[in-house]
């Protein structure tokens, strides 16, 4: 019966609850933006945001990795009482709490932010997995330029992409002058007193008065060309970035 | 003990009866992953075109409008890769001219990955010591071969038109009938059309050998060579009615390229040679 039922649950597992998304041929010039590490390693991603890099990498850990090997020397006791080894449990409790925040720290929501129009692009067009963008359907993904928030009349799909525009671009931005509906930028100075960077009540580094644009042009047969393009100022005067993604008719994002 | 074996067994079938509606849909399901992979293959080769090679060949990949990194203007040295005579026809016009024998997509594929030695096309492929991956050439190719999906370049009318043919018959230069046999060869007009003395040798088209009698006959009011003139340059402006295996398929089985392929000397000569086949009927 077991056996049965546990496949059953494999089956149906592997057919309608997981799904293997077409991405990248690794390539080892490339390096993703956020490097995520496996479940299974997010502690020593923790770990390189509590001291140097290198200290960690090639110091701490293979010590670590030493201390296991000679622990069975070091506790000899017979006993599993915890009064007859206090200290060696206490250690042992101790590492294995230290080990959930060191997880928990290493987890994608501390990672380290790069700058902030970045950090709107990878949310609306990742290198992997599943884009807002993407997955509107190729034929509501007119051609035209689009205002993060924009109502596009009759086409909810593409109005819906915009929304989330528009929320990513209010994480990563802020107002000068006063705003209701975007937070106030916070200025953050340097040693010398002069403004470096600007936080709002998401992340340190936003983007002062930011202003963004979809644009969606025809390509080729097929195949249309989303440019992401923001404009914002910044201690140094105004900055613009852009991105650029195609979108084919067959490529079939809906999936993801 | 009863009810595990119960349960068991039912699971069990429900198991197979999964698999088996599992197993029916996935034809669908892996060409659509197939479509989405050649799909992805063209973006990821846009992206790459557009920082590597729009700087010589166009960002619409004509030869035009070059920008260099700093977004200054440059002059485009490259050729043009969004052009008819490179991506039309397989063999397309530039495959024959250069005598290339494999696929299109190798001889695009091909370049990109080798450059080519004595020009300023750079080597891309990390086996000739460029930058790029493999299946980033692949990448590349795919994308520089989708132009060619879109109709409007290889269409059956678009090719009439990317080449400048002149109106009429009678702007080509003068024909010498004594080239046709040779350029009928070359150019394949055999395998369809078959021996012209032979009439039972034509498979797909039409046999030619009464052609010059016939072709006046065609369409009332345009002479005998303007019908063959207009019949090889678009195999659609007339379907012959009757072809060797019955009725002549419509749009028209003829290659429609010939207009790349053929210059307006071996245009006239084979209008000349036509016009004396005029045996068997
Ligand atoms: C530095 C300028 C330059 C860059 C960059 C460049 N090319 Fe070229 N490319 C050329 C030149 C010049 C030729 C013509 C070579 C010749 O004369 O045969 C050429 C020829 C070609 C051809 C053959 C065209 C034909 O009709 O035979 C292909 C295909 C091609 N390039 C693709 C690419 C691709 C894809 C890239 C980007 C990965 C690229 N090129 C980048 C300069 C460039
Ligand atoms: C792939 C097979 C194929 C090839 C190759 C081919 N033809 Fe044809 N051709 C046809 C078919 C089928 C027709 C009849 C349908 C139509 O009118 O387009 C035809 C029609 C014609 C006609 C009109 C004949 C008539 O009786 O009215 C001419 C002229 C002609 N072809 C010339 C040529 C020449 C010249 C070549 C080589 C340069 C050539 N064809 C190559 C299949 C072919």
């Amino acid at each position: 019966m077991w056996t049965a039922l546990a496949s059953l649950l494999l089956v149906v597992g592997s057919l309608w609850f997981y799904s293997a998304p077409l991405e990248s041929q690794a390539n080892p010039l490339v390096t993703p933006l956020h490097v995520v590490a496996p479940w299974y390693l997010a502690w020593s991603q923790g770990w390189l945001k509590l001291a140097d890099k290198v200290f960690i990498a090639f110091i701490f850990i293979p010590a670590l990795a030493v201390a296991f090997f000679v622990m069975p020397y070091i506790e000899v006791g017979k006993s599993r009482r915890y009064a007859d080894r206090r200290v060696g449990l206490s250690v042992a409790m101790l590492f294995i709490a230290f080990m959930l925040i060191s997880n928990w720290m290493g987890s994608p929501e501390y990672r380290v932010e790069s700058s902030p129009d970045q950090e709107v692009f990878q949310e609306l067009l990742p290198q992997e997995g599943h884009s807002v963008i993407l997955s509107v359907p190729y034929e509501d993904l007119e051609i035209g330029t689009f205002e993060p928030g924009q109502e596009v009349a009759g086409n909810p799909a593409l109005t819906d992409a915009l929304r989330e525009f528009e929320a990513a671009m209010n994480r990563h931005s802020c107002n000068l002058e006063s705003d209701q509906w975007r937070d106030d930028c916070k200025p953050i100075t340097g040693n010398d007193g002069t403004v470096t960077q600007y936080a709002n009540n998401f992340t340190k580094d936003a983007m002062p008065d930011a202003e963004a644009v979809l644009i969606v042009e025809p390509e080729q047969h097929d195949m249309k060309r989303i440019t992401l393009q923001i404009q914002s100022e910044s201690p140094e005067g105004p900055v613009s970035t852009n991105t650029l993604a195609f979108r084919h008719l067959d490529a079939g994002y809906e999936e993801d | 003990m009863q009810i595990k074996v119960v349960i068991g067994t039912i699971a069990f079938m429900l198991v197979m009866v999964i698999l088996g509606v599992a197993a029916l849909f996935e034809p669908a399901r892996l060409g659509e992953t197939t479509d989405a992979f050649v799909g992805r293959q063209v973006e990821k080769g846009a992206v790459l075109f557009h920082e590597n090679c729009a700087e010589c060949h166009g960002a619409e990949g004509k030869a035009i409008d070059c920008v260099d990194f700093a977004g200054e203007e440059k002059s485009c040295v490259g050729l043009p890769l969004n052009h008819a005579p490179l991506l039309c026809g397989e063999p397309s016009q530039r495959l024959q001219q250069v005598g290339w024998q494999s696929s299109k997509a190798n001889y695009v594929s091909q370049t990109v990955a080798a450059g080519r030695p004595g020009t300023l096309m750079p080597t891309w492929s990390q086996d000739f010591g460029g930058p790029m991956e493999d299946y980033q050439i692949d990448q590349v190719t795919a994308f520089v071969l989708n132009w060619g999906e879109d109709p409007e370049l290889c269409g059956e009318e678009a090719i009439v038109e990317a080449v400048d043919w002149p109106d009429s018959w009678e702007d080509l230069p003068q024909g010498d009938a004594a080239n046709g046999p040779g350029l009928y060869q070359i150019n394949g007009c055999a395998g369809c059309h078959g021996d012209p003395d032979n009439p039972g040798s034509a498979a797909v088209g039409p046999h030619l050998g009464n052609i010059g009698n016939v072709a006046a006959t065609r369409v009332p009011g345009i002479s005998a060579e303007q019908y063959i003139y207009e019949s090889i340059l678009n195999p659609n402006a007339f379907i012959v009615p009757e072809c060797p295996s019955g009725p002549c398929a419509e749009p028209s089985v003829m290659r429609a390229d010939y207009g790349f392929v053929l210059s307006e000397q071996d245009m006239a000569d084979l209008i000349a040679y036509y016009l004396t086949l005029t045996s068997a009927p």
